[in-house]
């Protein structure tokens, strides 16, 4: 579980997150989505424990971080690196065995090429990779299904299923609507800093519906395209 | 095309701003580094114009790097392309040429300014698309991808100290043995991204041993061919070169405690003026490895639990 009391996170003047409290419970899969600038991405590292922040964010397993794997919307990876070595320095870090990378590898990526010479979505498969193997309790996937081609789509879909089976707590944040509806327990709306909407499963129609009308509105027409 | 170079320069000064100089400054001492790094170079040994030649055509190549020129390619139409790679070339050429001149080697200046203006044309630099073995692969990350992009001026210096010792020059020996470790403090001047270091399940004083053991570990493989043939080479002189070994050690510990003191920013000037102070002064070692050691810990601990 992960229990976050008044959180907010400034940057000089610009308040980005106000006073949000959530608890994500274990075995639980969270959507959270919003605009782009929402908020998204500064919470996530502030559950990380990567920006410094108001409130509290406390977890079973301490520390948090140590605990936690975290798919960042771009992954980073150095030049003339290999995908097996990507992977056998994130495993090292959590003093974690790199066991057959081989017969893991269900994406069937490239492992012996160097990461850089990956396509977008091939990188994300790596890097959802090596969070898989550090076996975390706790997972936040930032935009886990942003440029990956259909097939391993739906097996992220999967994996998300048998984490939360697992017992595993799972933060979701996508830009496609059905991937939450597939996968979410419950979906938090991030609107200017804060959780406006918490949507249980049963509303999830409701609440794309309610998005549509707000964020589409007579915008199409204000385009005037000709 | 001369927004483009306006935007460079402007781009170049942003850098040296951010390293914490004003830009005036940081262009007199980068040429100042420049000549006094071409005088201590053809001071050292006479392969210098070889050494010489050979850095500045790798800097052209990078200049051909293939995402930098596909860029440039679907940006500007094909005339101003030609014109903008020719000029970047000219200028990157131009301080190589003009030392040459200085020291009065008339025709490798000479030759040096149609090779890079016609390395200009080369649109993609050489890649080697197939992967490099290193011995390093149980420990990623520093010696992987320093020693893969470092490849060429490894062997380089590697020839050196052959070279040296087949001329019985021990000078140019220790002089290649310094490179090696120069190179391979180079390996740590960058800041990984945060979520790098985010991801170690380490206390920071965990952290910095780890890097340390395995910089150490790895710095000895690295090093061990050269030092044995130069143990082999000179037994006599053992002290000499254990001592240029143990020195190496220190410098590299400092390297990765000073990266780490201004971590996740870059490293800063003073701190790099420090660093090159103790490599005229190694005394000063001892007291600047512990204070960057208790500096970087407290720093990582933002980071670290």
């Amino acid at each position: 579980m992960i229990q976050i009391t008044s959180l907010s996170k400034s940057f000089g003047n610009q308040v980005v997150l106000k006073n949000i409290s959530a608890t994500f419970n274990t075995g639980g899969v969270y959507g959270i989505v919003g605009e782009n600038g929402a908020g998204k991405t500064t919470l996530f590292n502030c559950i990380a424990g990567i920006e410094a922040h108001e409130g509290q964010i406390t977890a079973h397993h301490t520390p948090l971080k140590n605990h936690l794997g975290f798919l960042q919307t771009e992954p980073f990876f150095f030049s003339k690196i290999t995908g097996a070595e990507y992977l056998k320095l994130l495993c090292r870090a959590r003093h974690k065995p790199v066991v057959q990378p081989e017969q893991k590898n269900i994406f069937e990526l490239p492992l012996n090429q160097y990461a850089t010479t990956y396509s977008t979505g091939m990188k994300k498969k790596l890097a959802l990779m090596a969070i898989l193997m550090q076996e975390n309790d706790y997972f936040i996937l930032d935009e886990p299904f942003n440029g990956v081609d259909i097939q391993s789509n739906l097996l992220i879909t999967a994996i998300i299923q048998k984490l939360k089976a697992l017992g595993k707590t799972i933060l979701i944040s996508s830009h496609i609507f059905s991937t939450l509806h597939e996968t979410c327990d419950e979906i938090y709306l991030l609107q200017n800093g804060s959780f406006t909407k918490r949507v249980l499963r049963a509303d999830f129609d409701l609440l794309e519906q309610e998005m549509k009308q707000v964020f589409i509105g007579n915008k199409i027409e204000q385009l005037a395209l000709k | 095309m001369n927004f483009y170079f306006r935007l460079q320069f402007r781009l170049l000064n942003r850098q040296i701003k951010d390293f914490g100089l004003h830009p005036l400054w940081g262009w007199l001492l980068g040429a100042a580094g420049f000549v006094l790094l071409s005088w201590l170079l053809f001071s050292k040994t006479g392969m210098a114009i070889y050494l010489y030649l050979f850095a500045c055509i790798s800097w052209l190549l990078q200049l051909s790097n293939r995402s930098r020129t596909n860029f440039l390619r679907i940006t500007f139409p094909q005339g101003s392309l030609r014109r903008i790679r020719l000029v970047e070339n000219a200028v990157v050429a131009a301080p190589f040429v003009l030392f040459l001149l200085f020291k009065q080697s008339f025709i490798e200046a000479l030759l040096l300014i149609p090779a890079a203006l016609l390395l200009s044309f080369i649109d993609h630099a050489p890649r080697i698309g197939t992967t490099i073995p290193t011995p390093f692969g149980k420990r990623p990350f520093e010696f992987l991808t320093g020693f893969r992009q470092l490849l060429l001026l490894i062997t380089a210096t590697y020839l050196l100290e052959g070279i040296g010792i087949f001329v019985d020059n021990f000078n140019l020996c220790l002089f290649a043995q310094a490179a090696l470790f120069l190179m391979i403090c180079s390996f740590y001047t960058k800041p990984e991204p945060l979520f790098y270091v985010w991801n170690f399940a380490y206390s920071p004083a965990g952290f910095l041993k780890e890097k340390i053991k395995t910089a150490i570990w790895h710095t000895s493989i690295l090093t061990l061919l050269p030092l044995a043939a130069l143990l082999i080479a000179y037994p006599e002189k053992w002290w000499l070169a254990g001592g240029i070994q143990l020195l190496g050690y220190a410098y590299i510990i400092q390297i990765i405690l000073v990266k780490y003191v201004a971590y996740p920013g870059e490293i800063q000037l003073v701190q790099l003026l420090i660093f090159a102070a103790s490599i005229f002064f190694p005394p000063l070692l001892l007291g600047l490895i512990p204070f960057f050691y208790s500096r970087s810990v407290n720093r990582l601990a933002i980071y670290l639990s």
